[in-house]
This record gives structure tokens, sequence and C-alpha cells, in this order.
């Protein structure tokens, strides 16, 4: 099927131009005024100089707006670019800086970043501004156009001439060495997985989906396509109401959802506060999860008193689109320790398991995680090098994604994960490379030597990050201080959350840094900390003790 | 990126504040630079600070915080904290 990402919002408006596309707080957006709206936007981006393949990025949160402009954006024949809006500008400056954009998209709750990152040297002088709504910048900065100036643009459809096979997206994932690494998505990698998902989940017009995941995730563009695509409803959470578990609870209960997708940490806090009740969400079908292993008690938990609802663990990295395996639980399973799949391949994708020599290795036998198929990226984007080091060729002589996770394939043909292979971890739903986290911390001033390391919570949120530094003078460096520096170059989620400043760097035989015995204190300061839960033990509160 | 928020009707205690902003501080590693800091928008509190905190208030302060009558003005900054507090105070001396 020769089909792009826009062609299906094209043919959802033709269809049913008054059926709710987007729902987010007070406002809805029907297909018809998604398509008209992003065409509009498409003529401006044409008008601000976007040609075909040019770069667009979105300094846009979750809004109607955002998915207005990722629209406009694949109309113009351009790739988009989310931007995370909470991310300080010095990150934000690197991406822009590798994806040259042509036209930034902003708003005026970003106003204040935007004008940062104009003022940066690493902002390029032909990049133009664009507004999608009353928002304008500092002035003495020029933009290319207002919302008031989209609005005059003709409405009617645009003759794009991208075919599938050309990048829709880049993402950007953090990088070992530092720099954030920009997966490109094309648009025939995306319409593989959802053309799988809506076969295999029976979606329907009907559905009422969740968009939770911020834009730059991968995830949240199966709930956007996925749900255009089915001609679905797709209600947009207000990002603040994650935090709150009863809150989250009642969005849930009062948009009648009947698809939620999400990550583990957040069915864990939900477990957490006990939000659930018995026979919940009486509309939801199915709850789908990915992103990282999903603790099995908190599964119970959910199968428990979700008896209605499906429950699938949907496995992928970032490089090979959304999802290339799948496991329906088939039924609550009978014990905490019970291991959860990753399952089989989804329909295109092949997951293979091999040792050293790329052999296929034998049944129960530990091996390092390959997937081949069409939801492979192209690359990484003016990164030949590490494209390279990620992508294979396969014995089959195929191209094939190295993941770095360690799986094991089950006498029941299931894969089941282990590990990974490097110091990549997952934390709330973030892919986070240790090693980016440990180049900033040592790019601060005043700070001699630092690892970072990273240890379980006890299953409470994934894992934590620790950082422990030795201080470059003897007056020291404050960890408090050292945050706030750190805070300025890093997102939130990558800030370690435990802190210890050291005289000398424990070493092991060889002279490195001995990073188990780091991980070791860093759980004993833990585990012997003065926290205790009392009164919100009531709630089954285990307490987290940082430093 | 702080946004001041909206100046409540009525006024915390200073000492509850600087007792709130202190706990962030210590077990949080990060200072608030006014009481009126939105520490949602700024990523101060997440899904497991939260829970961090609550806990520690609820020590602190030696009250119950109810999770299911919480609502997300009620923790949005150190002012709203400490009515947050107060108010569990005084429905503790009803009690």
């Amino acid at each position: 099927m020769n089909i792009r990402l826009q062609d299906w919002l094209a043919i959802q408006a033709d269809r049913r131009p008054q059926a709710p596309a987007l729902v987010f707080r007070d406002s809805i957006c029907s297909y018809g005024e998604l398509e008209q709206r992003s065409n509009r936007l498409a003529r401006a981006l044409q008008s601000a100089g976007c040609r075909r393949g040019d770069r667009v990025g979105l300094l846009l949160p979750k809004s109607v707006e955002a998915i207005v402009a990722i629209f406009a954006a694949l109309k113009a024949d351009c790739i988009y670019v989310p931007l995370d809006t909470a991310s300080p500008a010095a990150r934000l400056e690197r991406i822009l800086q590798l994806c040259e954009c042509q036209c930034v998209l902003a708003e005026s709750s970003t106003a204040a970043l935007l004008n940062e990152l104009v003022r940066s040297p690493a902002w390029a002088s032909n990049t133009r501004i664009g507004w999608t709504d009353r928002g304008t910048a500092s002035p003495g900065i020029a933009s290319a156009f207002s919302a008031r100036d989209v609005d005059a643009f003709p409405a009617g459809p645009l003759d794009s001439v991208n075919d599938p096979s050309a990048p829709a997206h880049i993402l950007f994932t953090s990088g070992s060495t530092g720099m954030p690494k920009g997966v490109v998505i094309t648009h025939a990698n995306v319409t593989q997985f959802v053309n799988w998902a809506l076969s295999y989940f029976k979606t329907t017009p009907d559905d009422r989906i969740s968009g939770h995941p911020p834009l730059h995730f991968d995830l949240s563009t199966f709930d956007i396509f996925g749900t255009i695509a089915a001609g679905a409803e797709l209600h947009l959470l207000p990002p603040e109401i994650s935090i709150l578990p009863h809150r989250l609870a009642d969005f849930m209960r009062s948009s009648q959802l009947t698809q939620w997708f999400s990550v583990p940490s957040v069915l864990q806090h939900m477990r957490t506060f006990d939000a659930v009740r018995e026979n919940d969400f009486p509309a939801l079908r199915r709850l789908l999860w990915c992103g990282e292993k999903l603790a099995t008690p908190t599964l119970r938990y959910w199968m428990q008193r979700l008896p209605h609802v499906t429950f699938t663990n949907l496995y992928g990295p970032t490089e090979t689109t959304i999802a290339s395996s799948y496991y329906r639980v088939p039924a609550c399973p009978p014990a905490d320790d019970t291991e959860i799949p990753i399952g089989a391949p989804c329909d295109g994708e092949s997951l293979l398991v091999l040792d050293e020599q790329l052999k296929p290795t034998r049944p129960a036998q530990i091996g390092d995680l390959y997937i081949t198929g069409a939801g492979l990226s192209p690359g990484y984007w003016r990164d030949p090098l590490r494209t390279a080091q990620a992508f294979l060729e396969s014995p089959a002589g195929m191209r094939m994604y190295r993941t770095g996770d360690l799986a094991r394939c089950g006498v029941d043909g299931m894969i089941y994960l282990l590990g990974r292979v490097d110091s990549q971890i997952k934390s709330r739903g973030h892919r986070i490379e240790l090693g980016e986290v440990e180049t900033a911390v040592h790019a601060i001033p005043g700070v001699r030597e630092a690892a970072v390391v990273a240890i379980e919570t006890g299953g409470l949120e994934g894992k934590s990050i620790c950082c422990a530094y030795v201080p470059a003078t003897e007056t020291g460096l404050s960890a408090v201080a050292l945050r706030a520096e750190l805070a300025r170059t890093l997102p939130r989620y990558m800030i370690p959350a435990h802190w210890m400043a050291l005289e000398v760097m424990p070493r092991n035989r060889n002279g490195k840094t001995d990073r188990p015995l780091l991980a070791q204190w860093f759980a004993n300061q833990r585990s012997g900390g003065s926290l205790v839960a009392n009164s919100a033990s009531e709630a089954g509160i285990a307490a987290v003790q940082s430093s | 990126m702080t946004t001041p928020m909206d100046r409540p009707p009525e006024e915390p205690a200073a000492g509850l504040t600087t007792q709130i902003g202190q706990l962030i501080q210590d077990r949080l590693g990060v200072r608030a630079n006014s009481v009126d800091d939105d520490l949602i928008a700024s990523g101060v509190l997440d899904s497991l600070t939260l829970v961090q905190l609550l806990l520690d208030i609820e020590t602190c302060f030696g009250i119950t915080i109810p999770l299911d009558e919480l609502e997300i003005d009620d923790i949005r900054s150190i002012s709203r904290l400490s009515r947050l507090v107060t108010r569990r105070k005084l429905a503790y001396a009803a009690a």
C-alpha cells in the first residue's frame, strides 16, 4: 500500500469531516478541521522557504496545534523534529545544530526558550520562525509568519510529492558520548507498524485512544498515526495530570478511553497509590505498555482489577519504530516472579538472538538481540559512523539493528529480555545513556572526577541515577550546586537523584573506576536511610531515600 | 524555567514555607527560587519525587495526606504545599 502518513488524515477528513479527531483539555478538533488547519500551516511553511526534505523543528508542547504542525510539516514534504520543551536550551541547541531546520515553530509558552535559542551561537541565521498561536519573538528577532498569517492561506489540499520511503520525522535519543542521536524514521516505517497494530488490535472509529507520552517519545507516533488511520479519537493527556495517579484515573474514566498505552513507571505509580478500583474503567478494552520491563506484581495488580481488559506488552527501540514484538498476556500471571516475555515479532519484523560470531543461539542460551525488518530506521541523522556501528548485515544478508539488549529464546518460542550489554538504562520510560550524564557532569567547572551509575529502586520506578564526584578543591562543590548547574545542560529525567562527594574515586585492580563498588555504596546509603514509611504506608508506599 | 504563581489569598506562615523549602532542598537536592515557583512546570516534582516529598511531609509534620483527595494545585508550589499542611493540621486538631 503506497500510503504516506498524511494520506490517512485526508481519507478520514473526506469520509467523516465532523468526527472528532483530537481532544485536549477543553478543545475538540474534528478531522475536517485538522485537515484544513494543517493544509494552511503547510502552505505557511512553504512560504517560509520549506522545501522537500527540509527539517521543521517543533518547539511546541503537547497540544492540538502541535498535532496540526506534525501534519503540516509532512504535507509540505518536510521532516518534523519534535523538540522536548522541558529540555534546557543547551541540549536543544545541539539538536538544532545537527538538524539545520529551515523553520522552527513555537508558541507563546515556548517563546522564552526560543529567544534563548535564537541568541545562542549555535542558531543558524537562515532558520525561520513561525508561530502557532498569538506568541511573538523578542524585539529584534524576525518571524516568518504569525498564527494570523497562517489563517490567511488556502485550506484546500496540497500536492505532496514525497513517497513512503521518505523520512517523516527525526527522534532524538540519548547518546553515550554526550551528543544526542537523531533516529530518522520514514513514512513506511510507521505505516508498517500501524497497519499491523490496527489489524491485530481491531481498532475501529469508535475507539478513544490515550495520548500520554510527550511528542518526542516514539510511542506517541503510534497514538497519533494509529488513531488517525483508524478514524478514532485521540485524547491527549495534559502533562501535569500524570503526577497524581488519582487524577490520571479520573481522566481515564471521564474520557471513557478504550485504549491506554503507556510506560511501566506510570502503571507502577498508579499501583503505588492504589488508584485503580475493582472493575474500573468499564469502557477500556486494551492496555498496552512499552519502553521498559513491567514488574510482574504490578501487572497482576492491574489484571486482577480489570478482568475485562486485554494486556499487551510491546517491545522495540526507537531505531526499529514503535515496537517490533508483542506479547498478549493470556491470563493473570500466577505468581509475582512469573517472567513476562517480550513475545513474538510483529508482522514484517524478525527478532534474532545471536552469539558473538552472529550465529543463532540455542533455545535458552543467552545472546545479543538483533532486529530485522520493515521497521528499521535508515540510520542516525548525518552520522554514518554510529549508523554503521548499530546497523549491521545479518547472516542472511539483511540489514539488522543491534539493540544492545541481552535476550534468550524460550522453549515456548517467545523472546525473553535479560538486560543490557552497555550502560544504557531506562528510567521512568526515558532511555538514558549514563555516558551522556557523566560527560555533562565532567564538563562542570569544580568537578575533578565523576562517575555515574544506576541502582535498582526496588521495583518502584525502574532504575535510579547516582553520581559520585570528587570536587576539584577542598572547599568543595555541594550536590545542590552541582545539580543546579547540571540542570542547565541536561533534561530533568537525566539528572542524578542520589549524590556522593568523595575525596578519591575508588579504583579496581586495573586502575579503572570501581563502578560496581559505587553502586553498592549508593544502595547501602539508600537502605540505611532514616526515612520510614509510616502514615503513607497505609497507601502501600515504600520509602525511597535520597542523599 | 519557572513560572511564578498567583499569590494565594491566605498567606502561609513563613516558618512553614521555610521548613518545606528546606525539605525539598535536603531530600530532592533542589533549591526553589521562591515559595511561588511552579514545582511541576519546572520538573522538580515528578512521579518519583512526589512520593518522596509526601512521605517526608507526613513524617515531618505528623499528619496524613489523603492521596485520593489531592489536587494538582495543592502541590504546585511551596506556598500551596504549606496551605495543604495547615489544612491537614487543622483537620487533625478537629478530629
